[in-house]
């Protein structure tokens, strides 16, 4: 009977691990025998294949909720489609801007043609529809502004410091008048672009086009633009590199959106730049042609706390969740920047109060950088933390290695990218002779993201080989590499898809990929967890931003020809919810 | 070009149909969103979308038959509407929601006898995408299931079926049934240790 209780209790806690929807997990199954995971597995892939259509969900929404037509026009975004006529959800333009309907899948088609009944209510659904649709062109502003109120998840965790109701639905937008070459952000409505009246610009550059870095705190109260007058130039692969100069540093704090400046010191740029989790405080690396500086400012008064000498030049600056400690990597420039092979690239743990190093670890075995030998290389890894900032992961440019950095632990391992195989034959696969060793390739970059659950990586990037020896290496062929998705831990390959993309993003709640093409020409859209297509915007680049108040929106751009489109996505169905023509003007996204 | 759409890990988009377990389970939300939707029914929204998709899913499995599990989903949703006066705070929203679709069910099969149209409940779990022998076997695996599901003893099926399909915790189902969590996990565990015996003859066959 003991036996019995502590089976159901094993059962029990299998099944909640795999609750539909969610993805099994492979510890809780293997609690049950063989055959009851296997039945578990049957019984999941049933309830997953047990679902309502999305049209009879809208539907029966619009049914319950709306009964009268000026409260048809409340329904979700996720549900926009419904309140068009059925012509829309075919694809046809509807109602609100509303231009990248989904697909009817086979089983929807079913829905709208089966049975005298079925036809009946979709009369019924079209005409309430219909009635719905001259008043939403009314209240369709109102109705997006309500329909993109937080989440209840989201109301529970509330801002330490109120945002004014005025500023919350607010998006930051970066304005950049051509003319005078001035360039600031404002607080602005996302859906129109309207800035909000009573909030003074804050400044990002004078006389340049180059953009001035910007963070904003992982709470939303604190915003900082290091803003420029200039550029900052130097020597790089027989050239010249410039940035937008760093000339002083605007603190803002965003709920009273009251202005701090700091000074900065004279002739340099600055890059990267990273507020501690409870926004008190900044972190900022000042760079010139020569040294690099982290600079420590009190995120309200901006004065500077504390300042150090870095031994290279950071790529990632980030606290750990604790705040207690800052994490860096990156590389020294080396002698001859951009011509002579730079040193490897370097992981640091400094103490985040003292700047006192902590931990100092040079990643000999990674490839990075660029440089000019008989042919110029460009290896770029791919560099991603752990959501729980406990871990730094590099996925080599050059070879397919993963290498884990436990910054709790403070070691350091490499594994071969692959199917699973024996041990053995993992250590063999990473004595193997690199791609640019064997000449195949002279530059590859990758870039990754990470599963909320810290548990998968998103790989995706470009190989290439260079046609010629100059010192900007100018490529021939370029070939992406697919998708590929890395059990973080193992490294092992869950799985491999051909798209040729270069750019990716995870949603914040890890359901969807947003994976671009190299030219910015569409965004594709993959279900995270099947990696099935769910959407391609073509023309679009979309980006995860959110609201003063913090709630998440995805936002999107484009720039057809001489000017340029910003809009408001649905979270749900990524179709286009709001757009206006932006002229000089593109999100401001962050942190 | 990472930066361009770089987001922030481990943080809820917008209300999202398609994403319902962001609010499923969150007592409190669940419980203001209850109070909320008494004064104004367009705030039932957000509970309608956690929900809507595994009341179909129950009441699909228990009466195996699409569209009339699309009538009772309506039902099941425009009773809980109509009594939000009578939730009382104190219990849980998806053990209140599942005892008025299981009360739902039972007036129906009381009026109709339950048929398994074993037909459409196949077609209707196709997926598009296979080929004609994936989806053969898939239709056949799946009508295999069902058949096994409807010969368990009432009181596994319906812990079964509240706790796979529902997707409620096994609190929930306890609260449903009227049992305890123990009973509710034996239950269930007596059913899977049925299918699996079941999925061992099969094996042997």
């Amino acid at each position: 009977m003991i036996e019995q209780h502590a089976r159901a209790e094993a059962l029990d806690r299998a099944i909640d691990a795999a609750r539909v929807g969610e993805r099994p997990d492979a510890d809780a199954a293997a609690q049950a025998d063989r055959a009851t995971a296997d039945t578990l597995a049957a019984l999941h892939a049933l309830a997953e294949a047990t679902s309502p259509s999305s049209e009879y969900v809208s539907a029966l929404e619009s049914r319950l909720l709306a009964t009268a037509p000026e409260q048809v026009s409340l329904a979700p975004l996720g549900a926009a489609a419904t309140v068009a006529p059925p012509a829309a959800a075919m694809g046809a333009p509807g109602p609100g801007g509303l231009r990248h309907a989904a697909p009817v899948s086979r089983r929807a088609r079913n829905w709208l043609l089966t049975g005298a009944r079925r036809l009946a209510s979709l009369a019924a659904v079209a005409l309430l529809c219909l009635a719905a649709a001259g008043a939403l062109a009314l209240v369709l502003p109102g109705v997006l502004r309500r329909g993109i109120a937080p989440s209840p998840s989201s109301v529970a965790a509330p801002s330490p410091v109120p945002v004014p109701p005025a500023l919350a639905t607010a998006v930051l937008l970066e304005t950049w008048d051509a003319a005078s070459g001035r360039a600031a952000i404002i607080p602005a409505d996302p859906l129109t672009g309207q800035p909000l009246p009573d909030y003074a610009p804050v400044m990002t550059r004078e006389n340049g086009t180059l953009r001035a870095p910007q963070a904003v705190s992982a709470n939303g109260q604190k915003l900082a633009v290091v803003a420029a007058q200039g550029q900052a130039c130097e020597a790089y692969a027989g050239g010249t590199s410039c940035r937008a100069s760093a000339d002083n540093l605007r603190l803002v704090d965003v709920p009273t959106w009251r202005e701090t400046t700091a000074p900065l010191p004279t002739s340099g740029w600055a890059w990267p730049l990273a507020f501690d989790p409870a926004a008190a405080r900044l972190a900022l690396a000042y760079n010139t042609s020569t040294s690099t500086t982290l600079l420590l400012f009190n995120a309200t008064t901006g004065q500077l706390a504390a300042q150090r000498q870095l031994p290279f030049r950071p790529a990632l600056l980030d606290y750990t969740r604790d705040g207690a400690s800052l994490i860096l990597y990156g590389q020294p420039l080396g002698s001859d920047p951009g011509m002579a092979k730079p040193a490897p690239p370097r992981a640091l743990l400094l103490d985040a109060a003292t700047l006192d190093t902590r931990w100092d670890y040079q990643l000999a075995d990674l490839v990075s950088g660029e440089w000019c030998e008989t042919a110029c290389f460009s290896w770029s890894p791919g560099v991603i933390l752990a959501p729980d900032r406990r871990a730094l992961y590099l996925v080599h440019a050059d070879a397919e290695r993963l290498t884990t950095v436990d910054l709790a632990a403070r070691t350091v391992h490499t594994v071969a990218i692959g199917a699973a195989q024996p041990r053995p034959d993992r250590l063999l696969a990473l004595t193997a002779r690199s791609a640019a060793a064997k000449g195949d390739a002279t530059g590859a970059f990758k870039t990754a993201v990470i599963s909320p659950d810290g548990k998968q990586l998103y790989v995706v990037g470009l190989k290439r080989q260079a046609a010629s020896s100059t010192p900007a290496p100018r490529p021939a062929t370029a070939e992406t590499f697919g998708l590929l998705v890395l059990d973080a831990a193992s490294g092992r390959t869950l799985a491999h898809h051909d798209i040729p993309a270069v750019g990716i993003a995870l949603t914040p709640d890890g359901a969807h990929l947003l994976l671009t093409d190299s030219g910015l020409t569409w965004t594709e859209i993959l279900d995270a967890r099947t990696r099935t297509p769910v959407t391609r915007l073509d023309g679009w680049t979309v980006q995860i931003g959110r609201r003063l108040d913090g709630q998440p929106l995805l936002l999107a751009s484009r720039s057809p020809g001489q000017t340029s489109e910003l809009a408001v996505l649905d979270p749900c169905t990524f179709a286009v919810i709001a757009s206006w023509p932006a002229g000089a003007v593109s999100w401001v996204t962050g942190p | 070009m990472n930066d361009a759409i770089a987001g922030t890990p481990g943080r809820p988009l917008p209300e999202c149909a398609d994403q319902p377990d962001a609010l499923r389970g969150d007592e409190a939300a669940e419980r203001s969103l209850v109070m909320a939707a008494r004064a104004d029914r367009r705030r039932f929204a957000p509970l309608y979308r956690a929900y809507v998709a595994p009341v179909y899913r129950y009441l699909y499995h228990r009466t195996g038959d699409p569209h009339e599990a699309e009538d009772l989903t309506a039902t099941t949703f425009g009773q809980a509407l109509a009594s939000l006066d009578r939730y009382e705070e104190r219990g849980r929203f998806a053990a209140w929601l599942f005892s008025i679709a299981r009360h739902t069910l039972r007036d129906h099969q009381r009026r109709r006898r339950p048929h398994l149209d074993l037909a459409t409940a196949a077609t209707a779990l196709l997926d598009p995408a296979p080929s004609p022998e994936a989806q053969a076997l898939r239709a056949e695996r799946d009508r295999d299931l069902h058949r096994a599901i409807e010969r368990l003893p009432a009181g596994q099926r319906e812990a079964l079926s509240l706790r796979f399909f529902g997707g409620l915790s096994t609190r929930d189902v306890a609260a449903v049934l009227g049992r305890s969590e123990g009973t509710v996990k034996m239950l269930v565990l007596r059913a899977m240790d049925t299918l699996r015996e079941h999925y061992r003859q099969e094996d042997h066959r």
